[in-house]
């Protein structure tokens, strides 16, 4: 047993012909801490998911003892003591601690293959006292708390005693001391001949655990490294590859005068946060879900109430004040579908929805100048669609962004609030989104993007707010944006 | 705006349409209609229009002024507003006191006609036709490459341009191209043009191509490098989805202008009403 190694030979994996895990020849080796690093969409979790029996790779195979195996299921591959602790959390709320732990693998007698509540007890607080959780482990698991919950997890891959430990990514709230404790449990799983494989992006730590580094980039090894032998800025250095963000087109743009200040504002999310966007400026906000940061944008269109502090808008004559949101402040929620498009209208119906004064100089709606209005808009963006009659449902992701796009230029917008721009859109799509960002902040917009994609917002932003917790914890000058690796801020 | 600024903005806009009327201008430069009829007098006053009711029209001597100087190169280039984007999108990299090459063809042409109100320019070139638009600017330092004149296209070319380049380095070089194929890569129409780009190419840090959407899909006679010799591409809307994906996947920028209207300049509604032909049915309240 102590002899098993596990190998990858030319696996691959696509998605929709978007190769997601590429040509991977990977050899693991007992009583070691593999790491594979990379940033975010390089394939890790996939990888990970293809050894685990979670998916199957689409040509390459797998060798566990020099003997190709095809799992047909994750179970295949936990009978085979190949055992995933996935990134997201998968307990069950509603069972108690014991059976979750032993969900997989029941303890029983032996003749008759019935439950062994005792022994299974035993070990159930054997395991929590190790892993520090102070609990009876008969209650109910929905009542710890989420860092306990991803221990509890990380329990029951450990009982099962596998060959191969996945962990994919620590769960983000752990405490140092919770770390340590997951940290000196792989250490003894390792002397038992356990190969653990550890994926993260947490640089620092995996140089003082792992015995081998391997790094991933577009679904490619990029590199392996003996800890050793190398510092944190190699490996920085192959995750990112040289140039990282210069696939963005980004247009530089001169910055005008101040368009919107937010000054000290909060309320039950968010938690003083101050900024200022200028004409021509892009400002990004990094953050994970949860962090505030769609609130944070629907307060500036009042749809959250602010409990204190300032949305201050410039050229905002209508009120002395300045605390109403002008018209031209355009707010492009996340669900497109959902919250900004209209199903039952067609493609210029659709445009024209946020200004229909426009095309209604008098008391009805002109229907000509409204489809001449629209038409024009469509023809500048080049909207085009696979339905005839103009109907938006046909319409790829992409496109609908544009419609949405089209709503705020109708409205004659000069500030842009951008909740994920391009989610779900593909290639082709984002680059046209970002090159009609750039348009419009050569005409003078400021644009607020929030995103998950972090390239994207070093890519293409002026400026960086990180988001935690309903606060800007960091604020990156353009100056400092190649280099920031905005993951770190998460860990 | 200033009364000069807003005075030379009218001229500009006369000179391209040769007659407007006061609500247009109006609309254009976001002034009231007096501030344009006081301005229009004094442009009278100038000798440069002739008012008229409504609006003003540019006189004929200073039409004919303008043509002569186009026929001073002996051309006048032909307008076209894709390439002018094009060209706009192109002159936000171009950074203050920085040496860039401007190319042969049209597109360059139009780089540097939205250089032309910039100061502190750097600009090389082999295009005769970026020379004398860059002419009107004083605040750019142009240097003008040596070599043998192609007399259609008006550029600079052949052994002594190579000769002229080989001590000199760019940080930027806006190069157009007669075709862009995914199977042909980039190519050019002429040895001589292929020439001047590998000379640039070996010289200059950044390279970008310059080429409208029409540029795309084509072949044309020398191939003068892969796709990805490029850094960037600087193109108009109507690009195929295969290039943007190649481009963003190969980690080239492509910058694709789009004409979107800015607030500054709300579209007269009742213009592009009688554009369209359309009529009110209510009467006005």
């Amino acid at each position: 047993m102590a002899s098993a190694t596990l190998k990858l030979e030319d696996v691959s994996y696509a998605f929709d012909g978007q190769e997601a895990v590429s040509h991977i020849d990977l050899e693991i080796k007992p009583s070691t801490i593999h790491a594979i690093l990379g940033c975010n969409g390089a394939g890790k979790s996939v990888l990970m998911k293809l050894v685990a029996g979670v998916m199957r790779p689409q040509s390459g195979l797998i060798y566990l003892d020099d003997k190709p195996v095809c799992f047909s299921s994750e179970l295949d591959a936990i009978k085979l003591g190949i055992r995933l602790c996935p990134q997201d959390l998968t307990v069950f709320g509603e069972l108690s601690i014991i059976d979750n732990l032993f969900i997989t693998n029941q303890i029983t007698h032996t003749p008759f293959k019935l439950i062994d509540h005792h022994r299974s007890l035993k070990q159930a607080k054997d395991i929590l006292a190790r892993l520090g959780i102070n609990r009876d482990p008969r209650e109910k698991a929905r009542y710890l708390s989420q860092a306990q919950k991803f221990l509890l997890q990380f329990g029951r891959a450990v009982l099962s005693t596998p060959r191969f430990l996945i962990l994919d990514e620590l769960y983000a709230t752990l405490t140092n001391t919770e770390i340590n404790i997951v940290f000196s449990v792989i250490d003894d799983l390792k002397r038992n001949g356990t190969a653990i494989i550890y994926i993260t992006h947490r640089l620092s730590e995996i140089i003082n655990i792992a015995d081998t580094i391997t790094v991933l980039k577009n679904g490619q090894i990029v590199g392996q490294y003996d800890p050793s032998g190398t510092d944190i800025e190699i490996l920085t250095h192959s995750m990112f590859g040289e140039g990282k963000n210069n696939r963005y087109p980004k247009l530089p743009v001169e910055i005008g005068s101040p368009l919107l200040e937010v000054s000290h504002i909060s309320n039950n999310v968010l938690h003083d946060v101050s900024f200022c966007l200028h004409e021509g400026e892009i400002i990004g906000i990094a953050g994970i879900a949860g962090s505030g940061r769609s609130q944070l944008l629907r307060a500036l269109v009042s749809m959250e109430k602010i409990t204190s502090g300032d949305v201050i808008y410039a050229k905002n004559d209508d009120d002395p004040r300045r605390r109403k949101v002008p018209y031209w402040v355009g707010y492009l929620p996340e669900d497109r579908d959902h919250k900004s498009l209209f199903f039952n209208l067609d493609i210029i119906r659709n445009i024209t929805i946020r200004n229909i004064k426009q095309s209604a100089p008098h008391i009805t709606i002109n229907y000509e100048q409204e489809n001449f209005l629209g038409k024009d808009i469509i023809d500048r963006l080049d909207i085009t669609g696979t339905s005839v009659d103009g109907s938006i449902i046909g319409l790829s992701s992409g496109n609908k962004q544009k419609v949405i796009v089209s709503q705020c230029l109708y409205k004659k917008c000069k500030v842009y609030l951008f909740d994920e721009p391009t989610q779900g859109v593909d290639i082709a799509g984002k680059i046209e989104i970002y090159n009609i960002i750039n348009e419009l902040v050569r005409g003078g917009a400021g644009i607020i993007m929030v995103s998950s994609d972090f390239s994207e917002l070093t890519g293409m932003c002026d400026q960086i707010l990180v988001m935690k917790e309903g606060r800007i914890t960091a604020t990156i000058p353009s100056s400092d944006i190649s280099k920031t690796d905005l993951s770190e801020f998460f860990l | 705006m200033f009364k000069a600024a807003r005075q030379a903005k009218i001229k500009e806009i006369l000179l391209d349409r040769k007659q407007v009327n006061v609500q247009t201008l109006s609309s254009l430069l976001n002034v009231s209609t007096v501030t344009i009829r006081s301005d229009l007098e004094e442009l009278e006053a100038m000798g440069f229009i002739t008012r008229m009711h409504g609006g003003a029209s540019l006189n004929d001597s200073i039409i004919q002024q303008e043509q002569a100087k186009g026929f001073i190169v002996g051309t006048t280039v032909e307008y076209d507003k894709a390439k002018e984007s094009v060209g706009i999108i192109a002159s936000h990299f171009i950074k203050n006191n920085e040496w860039v090459f401007l190319g042969s063809g049209t597109t360059c042409y139009y780089i540097a006609r939205a250089l032309v109100n910039r100061q502190n320019l750097n600009v090389i070139t082999n295009n005769l036709l970026v020379a004398f638009e860059l002419s009107k600017n004083p605040g750019a330092n142009v240097i003008m490459t040596g070599g043998t004149l192609s007399h259609d296209t008006y550029n600079l070319g052949g052994e002594m341009f190579a000769e002229y380049l080989q001590t000199i380095n760019i940080s930027k070089a806006f190069i157009s191209v007669a075709g862009i194929d995914l199977n042909y890569a980039y190519t050019v129409s002429t040895a001589g043009e292929f020439n001047v780009f590998q000379v640039i190419r070996r010289i200059s840090r950044e390279l970008f191509i310059v080429a409208d959407s029409s540029k795309f899909d084509k072949a044309a006679f020398k191939k003068v490098g892969e796709l990805t010799a490029a850094n960037a591409i600087i193109t108009n809307k109507g690009v195929s989805d295969a290039y943007k994906e190649y481009f963003f996947n190969h980690d080239i920028r492509i910058f694709t202008s789009y004409d979107i209207p800015t607030s500054e300049a709300p579209q007269q509604l009742e213009d592009l009403v009688s554009a369209t032909g359309g009529r009110q049915w209510l009467p006005p309240l």
